[in-house]
């Protein structure tokens, strides 16, 4: 890969609308609006958590990223830490394209593939097979690939027969499987994941290690999600810390991981 | 960034979505069989249970309203069979059309692809469904000697005009959907008022003076722009200008609210 890959952001924002059922009827919200809706004042939430805003007209929102600024190059492996809620998964989301940003810029140069939950981008009534055509149909690949991509995943995942079945039959751990050999099987300029190494069998790990090591090595960008302190010094250079959807500190793997202990240390003996 | 150029790039990123959207053809086209091959799949006779049901229904609504209006068969029949496979066409990708988005929350949430990519998939399997519908009309033309004309090459213009309108109403829906729950359950009930108003057991002329009622029915138009030329009989002016109307006000309309909220449109699901 000789293009640039990189990801430039500058002050951004990202806010998550919040609606409660009323909102979510159109004929609620035609009829509606004479009601006065009542007025919150904001409130600390915490450390876990976006800061919630609500507006006077009744609406709320969680501005999930805030003004986040950072440059990531090839050869980055970054860690994204922080406590539940800090907007380590919007980050990834963002970055992938799904959700836009409010305001700011996120400039992202390369192609992404996310991991992001296992629940996603696979059609519970399908089989596994099913599954693994459309994905990579989405994907863009030319139907010669689709085979030795077949085979790759299904040597992987090692699902025998499952493979055929509906994956509503799949218990967590197979979902696990093939997600991971789904969202793995092709490398791409920049690699997304989320929480999602640490499930699975000891048998499965092993295999799985091996496959992301090669992933890891064969992108040029990687971030990754996880409360797990070893994943993180295992697979990242750099870490970026993450609260409240603000950046607290970026730099290197081990100085930020100290420093989120050291915080947390602190909020908890308070 | 001044307002014009911030509404210019939003225009834009809509009409990309668009053109990217139709071109991933091989995407949408295997969403769209695959979910009709899934609806039949522990089926014996498969996706030929759409015929078979259509074929029944046609039956006893042909029998039993020629029976009621004493229509001639020969007339009425294929007349009622175009009717209910439009209507079905129609009704099908307002109802489903709607939830186009929350159908394909797993993908959109997943991968970052164009949002026209689901709305064709929905379009796609509606025909698909149709073409599987159709197969009666031909049978029931057959007996009846029901040949195409001159006027049928009307459909070279009124298919697209169809398929014009069909994508702007389920992309608007959808988008409206996306975000206010209670739509899909609104359509729904509105159109088994519409149903009523639609000609489709009985001929607009049976109403007399009040042929306003079918005549201010979109629908109504839509289903004649389609039914009659396979009938070989030239769309009314007043179909036609419906129809064009429509296809240019809808998109102008639906252009501008994709344009504002297609960015939105994940943070909605």
């Amino acid at each position: 890969m000789s293009n640039i890959i990189k990801i430039h952001a500058e002050n951004l924002n990202l806010d998550l609308p919040v609606y409660g059922q009323k909102a979510r009827s159109l004929r609620h919200s035609l009829f509606a609006r004479t009601l006065k809706p009542k007025f919150l004042s904001p409130k600390s939430s915490g450390h876990t958590g976006g800061t919630i805003i609500h507006s006077p007209d009744g609406s709320s929102k969680i501005r999930a990223l805030k003004s986040l600024s950072f440059d990531f190059q090839t050869g980055d492996r970054i860690g994204l830490i922080g406590p539940n809620g800090a907007g380590k998964s919007t980050l990834l989301l963002a970055i992938s394209g799904i959700y836009e940003p409010t305001e700011g810029t996120l400039d992202v140069t390369g192609s992404t593939a996310g991991l992001f939950s296992l629940d996603q981008g696979m059609d519970p009534e399908l089989s596994g097979r099913e599954n693994i055509i459309i994905r990579t149909r989405f994907l863009g690949l030319p139907s010669k690939d689709v085979d030795h991509i077949m085979n790759d995943v299904e040597v992987f995942a090692d699902l025998g027969e499952f493979l055929d079945m509906p994956i509503r039959t799949y218990s967590t751990g197979m979902l696990l499987r093939l997600a991971f050999a789904i969202s793995t099987c092709t490398p791409s300029d920049i690699l997304l994941m989320d929480e999602i190494v640490g499930v699975g069998d000891e048998g499965f790990m092993e295999r799985a290690q091996t496959r992301l090591q090669n992933l890891i090595s064969a992108s040029g960008i990687v971030l990754l999600a996880s409360h797990s302190e070893p994943i993180i010094r295992r697979w990242c250079n750099k870490a970026l810390y993450l609260e409240k959807g603000e950046c607290q500190e970026f730099g290197d793997v081990h100085s930020v991981i100290e420093a989120y202990k050291e915080k947390s240390r602190r909020e908890r003996g308070r | 960034m001044n307002d014009t150029t911030a509404k210019n790039n939003r225009f834009a990123g809509a009409f990309a979505d668009i053109v990217s959207g139709l071109s991933m053809y091989p995407v949408w086209s295997l969403l769209a069989s695959q979910s009709i091959r899934q609806r039949y799949r522990r089926s014996t006779l498969g996706p030929l249970w759409m015929t078979i049901s259509m074929a029944v229904q046609m039956a006893t609504m042909g029998f039993l309203v020629t029976f009621l209006f004493s229509h001639s068969f020969q007339r009425f029949l294929p007349y009622l069979c175009l009717g209910i496979i439009f209507w079905s066409f129609y009704s099908t990708l307002l109802n489903e059309g709607a939830g186009t988005f929350l159908t394909y929350t797993t993908y959109i949430k997943a991968i970052k692809r164009p949002f026209t990519l689901y709305i064709a998939a929905m379009i796609y399997k509606s025909v698909l469904e149709s073409a599987h519908h159709l197969v009666i009309y031909v049978i029931i033309a057959a007996v009846f000697l029901v040949v195409p004309g001159k006027n049928t090459l009307w459909l070279l213009f009124t298919i697209p005009l169809a398929l014009l309108n069909v994508g702007w109403s389920t992309l608007f829906l959808a988008i409206v959907s996306t975000r206010f729950r209670d739509v899909p359950m609104i359509i729904q009930s509105s159109l088994t008022v519409v149903f009523w108003l639609t000609p489709i057991i009985y001929f607009p002329e049976q109403l007399g003076d009040k042929r306003i009622l079918v005549d201010i029915n979109p629908i109504a138009h839509m289903i004649d722009i389609l039914r009659l030329p396979i009938l070989n009989q030239p769309p009314t002016n007043l179909n036609l200008w419906v129809a064009i109307g429509m296809a240019i006000g809808g998109w102008y309309v639906t252009m501008k609210m994709f344009s504002r909220y297609r960015t939105r449109l994940t943070l909605w699901l």
